[in-house]
């Protein structure tokens, strides 16, 4: 279990790195989907305990169940990441319609 | 230049991060007050009749964010529908 | 009386959707009246909570730790007035271009609902939910009128927020870990009863990045200059008059929340280091626009200042400069954009000549410009008397720089006030009654209230000391910031050093911005271990 955290915190920190140094709009947006399902990974992991089975009451072997209230709330998240990139993908095309680049050195300054 | 600056110096700051919360991970493991989860394997099937308790808080308990998470996609679906129409179409 | 909350959040939603989906012109007026039914509603509910002290309804029959919970005490109260009256004014404001189209109103209603829902909400994971769907909402209405500078200005405002959100959720994935809920009130209950371990002061650290993406304060301010400029003018008069106050909120609550007091020290000069940057930076741009939206930056970093000591004078100073700033911001940038409209110009240097072709328009300007830098007879007068007083028992060199801090500000309103001076135009503005009974309304609130403020705060629970209306020293020192100005405007424009050139054409970039919000979570975590 603290491997995978710590794999996790990793991803995280490769999608805020990426944010960091991406030169492209289009770029900026995937890291923002990386980083954003690292954290839906690391909420989904702190909930887990080990030899648990799901919970929905009938699929109960053992007498431990995994906690659900952390799955509901990143369903909502999942949502809320898509909308955003779905607007962000969108406003990129407008993007390139006005200015012809995509690069942020290239339009955010100049023009 | 700058970009260089900022490829050395994220790296350096993630790792301190990093370090962190591998610091944090046994007292992430350990929760201390299980209210949310305890409720919810007590009494989740007897007041909202769902056997899935993932459904029963994501539709039950937590109405109110699904209703603005619908609120969301309705408000990105016009904006989306906005910004791509061009100037010259008539409504 | 229970469910009045979410009258104040669903009546606006439902005006906008019915708006949206009946195309005739007839439709619009239900603006005014969904406005007009929530203002009768809400004078009820404020003498109502104030009977009881706080209002605590969960939206369900379910018991504390697992609902969603919505809680209205006197913050939230002041807040919830204050977006009424912003909202009132702002239809007026927009009436006359703006009662036909029907996607602006559903996206402008849509909003009043949500940020009524953001200053109620009781939740943590209800909060972050509200926070997202203001920031779409604005990034689309910023992105109204689809010129290349304001899309731009759009798509960074919603990734740099979306990445200041990330963190957001980090704090309360860390939060609910260990304390298994997340309702606020049952939060603040456990918080008190478990000692401070480092995972607690981590989840407030990453909470305190995000309130600072949203509040625009020192490292990560860059997406504010870029958004309010872009913007229709309506758009920004409510951006940088209320939406931004989105944040502050979210810092008291959040303050609230976790009871520490170790990070006091920090967030000052915090404030007080984005109070001197967003001045530097105004001093040297030439964008009317700009300039009023690089004040917002310092502006903030003045309540800040003042919100980062509770219970102290300055903790009240910080408040009233917040409610008086969103106000005379609004009017700023409302009357910016009626010059720029009539004139199609942008710039300070060019405009030549307001006081001659709309006076009233420029009365209320300069009433704005006396109420920012502290004059008299004006609201800002007593938020900066507050703040003043507040500050008079730091150390010297603090009052030094907060004293350079309001002549800077004196500074570039005198520069912006040489649009005033010249000829008049030749064509005459058509007279907009709209505009003018928004522009009216603001400015007589501003002139209005150092006369009533003491019986208007003690309503909310607040009790403001008395500030004289006129003292000989105050008076001194504001001639001679004044004098100083006008020397300093004199020197700018007459030779126009390199190095204000230089100011004005630095731009960072998106990732060096991302890069400077890791800067600020790790001076934050070296801050929280020295101390």
């Amino acid at each position: 279990m603290k491997l995978s955290l710590l794999l996790i915190f990793l991803l995280f920190c490769i999608g805020f790195y990426g944010l960091c140094v991406g030169k492209t709009v289009i770029k900026s947006v995937f890291n923002l989907i990386i980083a954003q399902t690292a954290l839906l990974l690391l909420f989904f992991q702190l909930a887990y305990t080990p030899n648990a089975s799901p919970p929905i009451l009938d699929h109960g072997t053992t007498g431990l169940w995994v906690d659900p209230y952390p799955q509901a709330l990143m369903i909502t998240t999942i949502v809320i990441g898509a909308s955003i990139t779905s607007l962000a993908l969108m406003f990129s095309i407008k993007i390139y319609h006005h200015y012809g680049t995509l690069t942020w050195k290239k339009f955010m300054h100049k023009d | 230049m700058s970009r260089r600056f900022v490829a050395i110096l994220v790296p350096f700051g993630l790792m301190i991060l990093f370090v962190r919360f591998a610091q944090l991970i046994p007292e992430l493991t350990t929760p201390q007050f299980t209210n949310a989860k305890d409720y919810i394997m007590e009494r989740g099937y007897a007041e909202t009749g769902a056997k899935n308790l993932v459904s029963a808080i994501y539709l039950d308990y937590r109405l109110f964010d699904s209703l603005f998470e619908a609120g969301i996609l309705l408000i990105t679906v016009v904006g989306i529908v906005f910004m791509a129409k061009s100037d010259e179409d008539v409504y | 009386m229970n469910a009045m909350p979410l009258l104040f959040i669903f009546l606006p939603i439902i005006i906008a959707l019915l708006i949206y989906l009946i195309h005739r012109p007839w439709i619009s007026v239900l603006g005014f009246l969904c406005q007009g039914f929530l203002s009768i509603a809400l004078f009820f509910y404020t003498r109502f909570v104030q009977l009881t002290g706080a209002h605590d309804i969960i939206v369900g029959p379910w018991s504390k730790t697992i609902g969603v919970g919505l809680r209205n005490d006197s913050l939230s109260l002041s807040f919830l007035w204050l977006t009424l009256i912003f909202w009132w004014v702002l239809l007026a404001y927009i009436w006359s271009y703006r009662k036909e189209d029907y996607k602006f109103l559903f996206f402008f209603l849509f909003l009043e609902g949500t940020f009524m829902g953001l200053l109620q909400s009781n939740d943590l994971f209800n909060f972050f939910i509200f926070i997202d769907i203001t920031t779409i909402l604005s990034t689309i209405l910023i992105i109204y009128e689809k010129d290349g500078f304001a899309i731009k200005s759009g798509v960074y405002y919603l990734l740099f927020n979306s990445v200041g959100m990330l963190f957001y959720q980090l704090g309360f994935i860390f939060l609910y870990s260990s304390m298994g809920t997340l309702n606020m009130s049952l939060l603040a209950e456990r918080l008190a009863l478990v000692p401070h371990s480092p995972l607690i002061r981590f989840s407030f650290l990453f909470f305190m990045v995000a309130v600072g993406v949203k509040s625009a304060v020192f490292p990560v301010y860059n997406w504010l200059p870029k958004a309010h400029s872009a913007a229709p003018s309506a758009i920004s008069a409510l951006l940088s008059g209320l939406l931004v106050k989105s944040g502050l909120y979210a810092f008291l609550r959040i303050r609230t929340l976790f009871a520490f007091d170790f990070m006091n020290e920090f967030f000052f000069f915090l404030g007080l280091f984005s109070a001197l940057s967003g001045v530097a930076f105004a001093l040297s741009q030439k964008d009317l626009k700009q300039i009023l939206a690089y004040h917002t930056v310092s502006q903030i970093g003045l309540i800040v200042m003042g919100l980062s000591q509770p219970n102290t004078l300055l903790y009240l100073g910080g408040i009233a400069h917040l409610m008086n700033h969103a106000l005379f911001k609004a009017l700023l940038f409302l009357c910016a954009g009626i010059i720029i409209h009539h004139y199609q110009k942008r710039r300070v240097t060019e405009i030549r000549g307001v006081f001659h072709t709309m006076p009233f328009i420029s009365v209320a300007m300069i009433i704005a410009m006396i109420s920012i830098t502290g004059g008299f007879l004006t609201n800002g007068y007593i938020s900066k008397s507050l703040l003043t007083y507040g500050l008079a028992e730091k150390s010297g060199w603090i009052r030094l720089l907060y004293q350079i801090i309001n002549l800077g500000t004196m500074t570039s309103f005198i520069k912006i006030a040489q649009i005033f001076f010249g000829p008049a135009l030749p064509d005459r503005r058509q007279v907009n009654p709209g505009q003018w009974i928004a522009v009216g309304a603001l400015s007589f609130a501003c002139l209005a209230i150092p006369w009533i403020y003491e019986p208007l705060w003690a309503g909310f629970g607040v009790q403001l000391p008395h500030i004289s209306l006129f003292t000989p020293q105050k008076f001194l020192i504001l001639c001679l910031q004044g004098a100083l100005g006008i020397g300093l405007v004199r020197w700018l424009t007459l030779k126009e050093p390199k190095m204000v050139r230089n100011i004005r054409h630095f731009q960072i970039g998106f990732g060096v911005s991302n890069g400077l919000m890791l800067f600020f979570l790790l001076l934050m975590i070296a801050a929280a271990d020295l101390i």
